[in-house]
């Protein structure tokens, strides 16, 4: 079991270590993640209906063969 | 002495609190845009409509959750029932009903790889992986995974040998199933981790916790690599966006009698170290939410709506919203009212991201496409 003094202590190892970290701009990162998006949108397969092909869902239309 | 320890914890307090207030103001630096700012030249998402095109019935109790095998036709499913369903979502056949020890489970994972494993874990403090070609008449070979001291509230497979485990005793574990030994344990957390979600490129991974933080982790050196705070409460669920730069997490707001808000989902930015997107719930909780394929789209599921809960039967329909994670507006989501009949416990992308698994307190799972907008 930790003691409070080390619980605390190693808390402040973690935050001394963190307040290390190079950070970008926002605006330098969110666009990237934009990009992707943007990107990847036209594969989407839920963004957009399934081809007859695509889809293993579709209701299967059965022949009646008399 | 008692008197020296008294200085020690408040001198370190103060030092852990200095460095706190430095990180934010570090974070607020680099923090010259949301995304929604990035965005705004952008055209909102055309309209969307989900259709739930199939229903997989037979658990006999509330679903927990869900998870598709990497096959994108393969479910299973964790129940109060005590069972593991693995569900052919095609046909809706159940391929295997398998019984759990424990029926407290709280969630389950299919292996990642191929589908020849899938995993429960819950309140007896264990993961238990069950080797679906083993079955003779209805009993499984099974490898226990021990080591937490408390629930396991999340479990999740990488590929089809190595595990990862979030848990009520403040830990997170990667463990190998071949040999059912704990591989790596991780410290950090000051509460119940409740969440996981391992990146993209699986070499880290993020979990949210009780103590209102989310925090990114190195898989191999079992390194904290960065804290997330800027949620008031518990952070039950994240999710990693699939660009590898970015994560969403669903947390608790603190009750205020005004705002009304209950829960929120943030997006938070992994390079710039900020929070960049949040939207709030009010009167319902998010439960559940995951990306699709592009990451432009966040569903997310809900609890069943207060206000039409049927006090008969305590039980009330629940929706899914979907929001364009570029504009995170909640006035242009698309809601798909009364997915459920109850709250939502889990929702699920396929990995070929075409089709989505959502699970309820409602004994039921369903499996919805995109429809045609103005058709269906």
């Amino acid at each position: 079991m930790s003691t409070r003094v080390e619980l605390l202590q190693n808390e402040l190892a973690q935050l001394e270590k963190e307040v290390k970290m190079e950070r970008m701009r926002t605006s330098e990162t969110t666009s990237e993640i934009v990009q992707f998006c943007q990107k990847h949108q036209q594969q989407d397969r839920l963004l957009r209906p399934l081809t007859v092909a695509e889809n293993p869902y579709k209701e299967k239309k059965s022949c009646a063969v008399l | 002495m008692m008197g020296d320890d008294k200085v020690n914890v408040e001198k370190l307090r103060e030092e852990v609190e200095s460095l706190k207030e430095k990180i934010m103001k570090q974070r607020k630096e680099m923090c010259d845009s949301t995304l929604a700012d990035v965005t705004s030249s952008i055209s909102p998402l055309h309209r969307l409509q989900f259709k739930a095109k199939r229903t997989l019935k037979g658990h006999l109790s509330k679903v927990f959750s869900c998870n598709w095998a990497k096959d994108s036709k393969h479910v299973v499913s964790a129940s109060q029932d005590g069972k593991l369903i693995v569900w052919d979502s095609h046909s809706t056949h159940k391929i295997h009903a398998i019984p759990m020890k424990s029926a407290w489970v709280m969630s389950c994972s299919f292996s990642q790889k191929s589908a020849r494993f899938v995993a429960s874990g819950g309140l007896d403090n264990m993961c238990t992986v069950y080797a679906l070609q083993s079955r003779k008449d209805n009993t499984y070979t099974s490898q226990e995974l021990m080591a937490h001291t408390g629930y396991v509230s999340c479990c999740k497979f990488i590929d089809d040998t190595d595990l990862m485990t979030a848990s009520g005793d403040m830990t997170s574990a990667l463990w190998d199933i071949t040999t059912g030994k704990l591989k790596t344990l991780y410290h950090g957390h000051s509460a119940d981790v409740m969440s996981i979600s391992i990146a993209p490129d699986k070499r880290t991974f993020i979990t949210g916790a009780c103590d209102a933080t989310a925090k990114l982790w190195d898989l191999r050196d079992g390194l904290c690599r960065q804290s997330f705070a800027g949620t008031e409460s518990d952070v039950n669920v994240v999710v990693f966006h699939p660009t590898n730069l970015s994560f969403a997490c669903l947390a608790e707001l603190q009750d205020e009698a005004d705002a009304g808000a209950d829960s929120c989902m943030c997006l938070f930015d992994l390079r710039s170290d900020n929070k960049v997107g949040e939207t709030r719930a009010f009167r319902f909780s998010f439960t559940s939410m995951d990306f699709t394929k592009s990451g432009r789209l966040a569903v997310v599921g809900t609890s069943a709506d207060p206000s039409l809960i049927n006090p008969a039967t305590n039980t009330g329909p629940s929706k899914m919203i979907c929001y364009d994670v570029l504009k995170f507006d909640d006035k242009n989501a698309t809601r798909i009212e009364k997915a459920h009949d109850h709250t939502i416990s889990q929702i699920n992308v396929s990995y070929d991201g075409s089709a989505l698994c959502s699970c309820s307190h409602d004994t039921l799972l369903k499996i919805w496409t995109a429809g045609h907008p103005r058709t269906d």
